[in-house]
């Protein structure tokens, strides 16, 4: 006998049962039953080991029958002891001398066996938090032969100028950036700018830190955001709740927060649900 | 004893229906009068049979409940369902059967100190679940809602002015998907139910749309499909579940299923992604390391109309 399948289902289930009983008779085929093997963790649990027959969809009901009728913990209890008992029966059965078990068709992706994850630490996906690419670019107002608008980095300018430790607003200086708004907090320019090294920004120690790596500078004041973004909890977010599918893309501090003008814009609602209460319906004046 | 009557030509009905050949006696009479009810009762059984309506296929109409259908009958009904949608609103969808994840418990939670009420998540629930155009229709109401009051009946959800105002916030209101449903236990058909994972669900096809469950669920969460929905071809969203987003008939109801064919593949809700501020967060309940289950363990988290027992998978939180 060469072992095809190994189901279970619950006895509440039994006209399943009673289904795959009929169809190993019908085919001729072999089939044992053994029952009560999980009377510990599931009272009425019945192995059906099946012969030679394709069976995916009468397992997939037995399965569907087998996750509803019993709690998570003892369904993985339960996979494991399956698998354990189809690798040993699969053994004995090459022993023996049989033929090599054939492979199922497609249909199979809905196992629950297989849907199941079978190590979630090692095949997960990242978390991928958006960056800036680098230091901003400023605008000059100027165009160039082709009509782009002519950017220069930080240091085009700053380089050449000694800083004004003193301004606090766009309105202080004596040129560029004029109209910049800036509303955050009490903070001067160079409590975020590196007045040494304009391509770059520092932190409240001194120490310098890159345009990329913006969050470490903002988490200095904001540690319950901080704390919150972590535990994901602040920040929009995209993809997979579930890592082992797939990735997720996070928000950095600045695709929501304006640098200098952080608090979060207000906007205008877009849309509105239509109620036949409230409103006359499109589709009647179509 | 019948006695048999001496027209030949009747006796082969005789046969079949000896009654005819009685002689009329009170007895014979009863008799013909059970028979005649009888036949009619017969006849009224297989009535719905005979008259089927003209724009329902005989398929459509002995297709049983989800829960009774193999795989089989499944792809049989899948496959019909995605020829209609090709002939009635001519886009190519495929409808697929996620299944519950083993072990997964979903859980949503809604961040009130951030929602300012901008409405995106209505948008994108309407589109990403093919809601009827007609009425821009959505399983997401927004509320605007006075400070200093949680009575959810006092909201208002046709605000149209900049958002948010200050003396004013936001709360969306959703299926709270209950562990202890009112909806379900009131419907008359069982065509509505709690899978393994939390989502309740509808079986649209088993629907008869007796709107028991819009009365009974205290979220104003369940919809009724007045019309047939209208959606432009290039509108339709072709990732469809047989429980979820799949365009519904009408008079049917229909309710958010955390867009069940996007999370039961792992992947997070319309409503979540398309949200501008990140209040929403969703996630794994029997996962300890999930963010939601920090939230519930961290954050000041309460639940709406705690005291109706209905025990929602759906939490509502402020940041201090």
């Amino acid at each position: 006998m060469c072992v095809k399948k190994v189901a279970m289902c619950h006895f509440a289930h039994f006209k399943y049962l009673l289904t795959a009983l009929q169809f190993t008779r019908s085919h001729k085929l072999n089939f044992e039953i053994r029952g009560t093997l999980f009377a510990n963790v599931c009272s009425s649990t019945v192995t059906l080991i099946i012969a030679n027959g394709n069976f995916t969809n009468m397992r997939i009901q037995v399965m569907k029958s087998l996750i509803q009728s019993i709690g998570p913990n003892t369904l993985g209890i339960l996979v494991l002891f399956l698998l354990f008992l189809g690798s040993i029966l699969l053994v004995a059965a090459s022993f023996a001398g049989e033929t090599a078990v054939s492979q199922e068709n497609g249909e199979q992706s809905r196992s629950i066996v297989e849907s199941k994850p079978a190590s979630p630490a090692s095949t997960n996906y990242p978390i991928l938090i958006n960056r800036p690419s680098g230091p901003p670019r400023v605008d000059t107002g100027m165009e160039d032969p082709h009509g782009n608008s002519i950017t220069v980095a930080c240091s085009t300018c700053h380089t050449t100028r000694k800083p004004n430790i003193t301004n606090r607003k766009a309105s202080d200086l004596d040129e560029f950036h004029q109209k910049m708004p800036m509303s955050h907090g009490n903070l001067s320019c160079v409590s975020c700018h590196n007045p040494e090294d304009y391509d770059s920004l520092k932190l409240a120690d001194g120490s310098r830190v890159e345009f990329t790596q913006v969050m470490k500078l903002c988490a200095q004041c904001h540690g319950p955001q901080t704390r919150d973004y972590r535990h994901g909890a602040h920040g929009g977010m995209n993809g997979y709740w579930d890592l082992s599918k797939g990735p997720r893309t996070r928000n950095n501090c600045v695709d929501c927060h304006k640098p200098h003008a952080p608090q979060f814009p207000k906007m205008r609602p877009t849309f509105k649900p239509r109620d036949r209460f409230l409103n006359p319906v499109k589709s009647h004046e179509k | 004893m019948d006695e048999p009557s001496e027209d030949t030509k009747s006796a082969s009905v005789e046969e079949l229906l000896p009654i005819l050949g009685q002689p009329s006696s009170r007895r014979t009479m009863l008799k013909g009068a059970g028979a005649a009810l009888g036949l009619a009762a017969f006849g009224g059984a297989v009535w719905p049979l005979i008259s089927i309506p003209e724009n329902v296929s005989v398929d459509e109409f002995l297709q049983q409940h989800y829960k009774e259908l193999s795989d089989q009958d499944k792809e049989k009904v899948f496959t019909r369902l995605e020829e209609e949608a090709k002939e009635d609103y001519g886009a190519d969808v495929t409808i697929s059967d996620q299944l519950p994840i083993p072990g997964v418990k979903f859980g949503y939670a809604i961040n009130l100190s951030k929602c300012n009420g901008n409405g995106k998540c209505m948008e994108a629930c309407s589109e990403e679940n093919n809601h009827h155009r007609g009425v821009d229709q959505s399983y997401i109401r927004v509320l605007e809602m006075q400070k200093g009051s949680m009575n959810m009946e006092h909201g208002n959800t046709t605000y149209d002015h900049t958002v948010p105002q200050d003396d004013k916030f936001y709360m969306p209101v959703q299926c709270q998907q209950c562990d202890n449903p009112p909806c379900v236990t009131v419907c008359p058909v069982e065509a509505t139910w709690k899978e393994d994972d939390g989502i309740v669900v509808v079986d649209y096809n088993w629907c008869i749309g007796c709107r028991y469950c819009e009365a009974a669920c205290p979220y104003h969460a369940r919809r009724f499909n007045w019309e047939q929905p209208e959606i432009p071809a290039e509108e339709v969203n072709p990732d469809q579940g047989y429980l979820s987003n799949r365009i519904r008939p009408q008079g049917t109801m229909e309710k958010c299923h955390f867009c069940l064919h996007r999370t039961r593949e792992g992947r997070m809700p319309a409503c979540l992604e398309a949200c501008p501020t990140g209040a929403r967060v969703f996630g794994d309940l029997n996962d300890p390391e999930s963010d939601i289950v920090w939230i519930l363990k961290n954050k000041r988290v309460f639940v709406l109309k705690e005291e109706l027992g209905t025990k929602p998978s759906f939490f509502y939180f402020f940041d201090s």
